[in-house]
């Protein structure tokens, strides 16, 4: 039994490992701060460690993300005094404009640094946040990211679309003062 | 006139979520709606930017910190579940060492019983004590201790002694005993002894109580004696006259 338990360990850090970055960044950006960041992934391998043997063994990195965003979500929010969840009134769908650019977007980000894409993540309001990053820098399907938030498949289909048009607007604003695209180009 | 196609379906379409037959109903729908198709163009790229993002952020030496915190971890829980399975097994074995120690301290030779405890505890008992408990070495061990040939028992059979010192003075305590029980018949050096009985109430006998017991004390040339016990007064002079006869 003891050959078996240490076998586990090195099991569990086999797979670990591997998406330790992607733990690292969720907590990084839900935190934005590199400190607690570090505090919450620490935390979120130890607790993810001692409940591996209940880990049903179907998408790993899934589990290991949902326990990330529970802990903060239990832990790391209730610290904050005011909570950063957007309004209503910053909830609004920036819709696609008529006179959208000709100049395909894709040039535009491909040109955006991560220091910058980060910095627009950061600007966007944290539900939505956790939604965008599950699903486009981690690759989580809506189910899994509903399962690591806790809300409903719908809400998190409304939530991405969403953040993702916040997160365009601020990179759009990045866009403009980088002179990648013209004020009338947005 | 074509119904909008929904924001949150180009999303889904973006991010692979639909069944084969709503993705080719959208794709369609999109030939004739440029504006969907620039907005899911969009939708696209802004998920290409953000997946470049993926592992930008990593740190070995906090990995190693993380290995470090698991393996300490699982060492704690080896030692848990070590103990966890093992407890019946080292409770028994406390118990065992317990129970023979109990045993090896019943059955020495120089054992203390239960009832010396209490006695020791309240102060009846000599310190220093030599003890014998076979029969065979009773005389040897009473002429030893007393200093006395021969024990003055009377009709009662001597069961145990122990004897040693008691505030100064050389002490012998030997349990007598009889079909009604026992007494203890205890035997002072020196009756100068600070405290010792005074016994003017009777010619020979001094009756009083002793922890809740009659006792009954007497002078003989270099000793005081004294018989404690659960029994009546009258029972207890009886018994001394007879030691005192002997």
């Amino acid at each position: 039994m003891l050959f078996q338990r240490r076998s586990l360990r090195e099991q569990f850090e086999q797979q670990a490992e591997k998406v330790f970055p992607s733990v690292l960044g969720t907590a990084l950006r839900l935190t934005r701060s590199r400190e607690e960041a570090e505090d919450l992934a620490q935390e979120a391998m130890v607790r993810a460690f001692e409940a591996y043997e209940r880990f049903d063994g179907a998408n790993f990195k899934a589990w290991l993300l949902r326990i990330v965003t529970n802990l903060y979500i239990n832990r790391y929010r209730q610290r904050q005094r005011a909570p950063q969840l957007g309004s209503l009134d910053d909830d609004h769908v920036a819709e696609p404009s008529g006179d959208e650019a000709e100049t395909p977007e894709r040039l535009v980000f491909d040109e955006l640094v991560g220091a910058e894409i980060e910095e627009a993540l950061s600007r966007v309001p944290e539900d939505f946040r956790m939604a965008v990053m599950l699903s486009d820098i981690e690759g989580l399907t809506y189910q899994e990211i509903a399962d690591a938030t806790g809300v409903p498949i719908g809400t998190v289909r409304s939530r991405l679309a969403r953040g993702r048009a916040q997160l365009r607007k601020h990179l759009a604003d990045y866009a403009v003062r980088s002179g990648y695209i013209r004020e009338d180009e947005r | 006139m074509t119904e909008p196609i929904p924001i949150e379906d180009l999303h889904a379409l973006a991010d692979n979520e639909l069944s084969k037959a709503e993705r080719d109903r959208l794709m369609a729908a999109m030939r004739d709606d440029p504006e969907a198709q620039r907005e899911y163009e969009s939708i696209v790229a802004m998920k290409q930017a953000l997946q470049s993002q993926r592992n930008a952020h990593t740190s070995d030496e906090l990995w190693q910190t993380c290995r470090a915190r698991l393996r300490a971890i699982e060492s704690t829980q080896r030692t848990e579940r070590f103990v966890w399975r093992n407890a019946w097994a080292l409770s028994a074995c406390v118990f065992l060492v317990l129970v023979s120690a109990a045993w090896f301290q019943r059955s020495g030779p120089t054992s203390v019983r239960a009832q010396e405890v209490a006695m020791l505890a309240s102060g009846m008992f000599p310190s220093g004590s030599s003890h014998v408990a076979d029969p065979n070495r009773f005389g040897q061990w009473f002429e030893k201790e007393v200093g006395a040939p021969k024990i003055p028992t009377g009709p009662l059979v001597p069961v145990a002694g122990v004897a040693g010192t008691f505030h100064g003075a050389r002490v012998a305590r030997i349990v007598l005993q009889d079909q009604r029980g026992t007494v203890s018949f205890v035997l002072v050096h020196n009756p100068s002894v600070a405290g010792r009985t005074e016994c003017s109430q009777m010619r020979y006998f001094c009756v009083n109580q002793m922890r809740n017991m009659n006792a009954v004390a007497w002078l003989e040339p270099g000793y005081e004696m004294m018989l404690v016990g659960d029994r009546s007064q009258a029972d207890l002079l009886s018994i001394a006259e007879q030691l005192r006869d002997h």
